[in-house]
């Protein structure tokens, strides 16, 4: 059982230009990214979006992870598209691509479609590029500089250190109960896994909340912090950059009524419905894959 | 700021409503966020076919209150936004009104004094999750929520249903199973807890899993037969 494992996404160090920018900055585009994502139905913008932020990873030295990070869009977004297709979200009459028996596949969803999968996407892809490129700490500080309250900055923060701490006490856990002659798996696992390592977590708390008084968690005055972050001009250049684009093409599309140009591309019959039963099959097909690999010994 | 203000003051952490000191609250919420986040992983792990991942939030909701709750629920969101991406950022709603429900019911309302009354307020807790993620799920995902309820939602949809009640009905079904378990495996946490932390509250012990799994099964099925006639009823003036 793989549970040692560290966390799905998490920083890959380096040095690289995108590294090096102020996490303040790095927020401001992810920000502005899912405001413009859902400001906007104009599949040309969340496209170019997406193509921007994937560009990003070449120079920050992150493609294989950040292609690893996506996969999570394997099974939302084939799913995404096949569901559309077969339930537009526009208003009827709908144009039918294919049809067999009462089952009926329409052109009309797909664009919708895609503007949902290019938001998810885009954003997806701008916000791994952050937490890969951004050491916790340097976002937390750079969080507290923001005013945003000590004690949230601390439970966010300690947080991400407790995961992998949990996820090695469970492997530990289910090793010694194992050797107790436990089911490694199915319902009946489940209390003789959770409660221990439920109710250890909790008790440790108590020895932490000891030690956090005892350096005067709760004392007033101005809180330091080990790693310092500056921010250069050229952060505040890509910053209001970011800043002044993302928002102003939100603004833009608002004014346009969220510029949709679904009526300006047609889907071909054909392609859509070809289209279909791809997603369907992936989507299917991960299913399966996902049953076969938990059934395997 | 004046000079005074500069220096700091140590002071002992005030207690709150629930007699614990504030130290101990703010060590027990990344916990509980921390285990919800695991607890996900755990139920991969043991190939259990529900998510289990608002234990955390049920426990936090009703020991420390309901309100503590919802924060652990916003902090797990936003924590695996940081973790996995910011697809699971819109459900950070889910995990609020499911702790705002655990933490009232237990504690205002007494839905935790008997084995029945604790499983109503399981199966509303489940109930009032589909009623907010059903909206998010259709409108940011468009009905799609990438496992395997989704070739559900897709079968209502080619009987005829709409897309809302199809995300509707298939995860209405996901979420009893998930939030009764999930209520139940949070009890015998609960009671296993230092007596410190649960003095306050009225609940009542915990129960062995057996039976409350063939009484989720019997609900599911129950479910599954009314959404499925409901589903097939929407498609027939349709044909």
């Amino acid at each position: 059982m793989s549970m040692q494992a560290a966390l799905p996404v998490a920083l890959i160090p380096g040095n690289s230009i995108i590294h090096r920018i102020n996490p303040i900055t790095k927020i401001v585009w992810v920000v502005g990214y899912i405001v413009l994502a859902f400001a906007t139905q104009n599949i040309i913008i969340l496209g170019v979006m997406a193509v921007f932020a994937f560009m990003l990873a070449p120079i920050a030295g992150i493609t294989r992870p950040l292609l690893k990070g996506m996969l999570i869009l394997v099974p939302i977004g084939s799913s995404l598209i096949a569901l559309q297709i077969i339930a537009p979200a526009v208003e009827k009459p709908w144009t039918p691509a294919w049809e067999l028996g009462g089952f009926v596949i329409y052109t009309d969803g797909l664009y919708y479609g895609l503007v949902l999968l290019g938001r998810i996407v885009a954003s997806l892809i701008i916000a791994l590029v952050m937490v890969m490129t951004t050491h916790p700490s340097d976002l937390f500080t750079s969080l507290a500089k923001l005013k945003m309250p000590y004690i949230l900055n601390f439970m966010s923060s300690m947080t991400l250190q407790l995961i992998p701490v949990f996820q090695r006490e469970f492997g530990i856990i289910m090793s010694a109960q194992k050797s107790r002659g436990m089911k490694g798996s199915g319902f009946a696992a489940v209390l003789p896994s959770f409660v221990p390592v439920f109710v250890g977590a909790i008790e440790r708390v108590q020895q932490l909340a000891i030690s956090l008084e005892s350096r005067g968690f709760g004392s007033d005055g101005h809180k330091t912090s080990y790693r310092q972050v500056r921010a250069r001009p050229l952060d505040w250049i890509i910053g209001v950059l970011g800043f002044v684009v993302l928002i102003g093409l939100s603004v833009i599309s608002i004014l346009k009524g969220l510029w949709n140009i679904s009526a300006l591309i047609t889907f071909p019959g054909p392609f859509v419905a070809g289209l279909f039963f791809v997603c369907a099959a992936v989507f299917v097909g991960f299913l399966v894959l996902i049953a076969v690999f938990s059934f395997k010994k | 700021m004046s000079e005074a203000s500069a220096e700091p003051t140590l002071k002992k952490s005030k207690l709150n409503r629930n007699n614990l000191p504030m130290t101990l609250i703010v060590t027990l919420i990344p916990v509980s966020v921390a285990l919800n986040i695991v607890g996900g992983y755990i139920a991969s792990a043991l190939r259990l076919p529900v998510y289990l991942d608002m234990i955390g939030t049920a426990i936090s909701a009703i020991v420390l209150g309901p309100w503590w709750g919802a924060l652990v629920g916003v902090l797990t969101n936003t924590g695996s936004a940081l973790i996995s991406g910011p697809v699971s950022l819109p459900f950070a709603l889910v995990n609020v009104v499911g702790a705002l429900l655990w933490g009232y019911g237990v504690r205002s309302w007494k839905l935790g004094r008997t084995i029945p009354r604790f499983f109503l307020l399981n199966v509303i807790v489940a109930v009032a999750c589909t009623i907010v993620a059903a909206p998010i799920i259709v409108l940011v995902f468009g009905g799609a929520t990438g496992n395997a309820a989704d070739a559900l939602t897709g079968t209502f949809l080619a009987v005829g249903q709409n897309l809302v009640g199809s995300v509707f009905s298939s995860n209405i079904l996901t979420s009893l199973a998930d939030k009764i378990i999930g209520g139940f495996v949070a009890l015998a946490i609960i009671e296993a807890l230092p007596k410190s932390l649960t003095a306050n509250i009225d609940i009542v012990k915990a129960t062995p899993l057996k039976g409350i799994l063939f009484a989720v099964a019997g609900i599911v099925i129950g479910v599954l037969i009314v959404v499925i006639f409901l589903a097939i009823q929407a498609g027939t003036p349709a044909a």
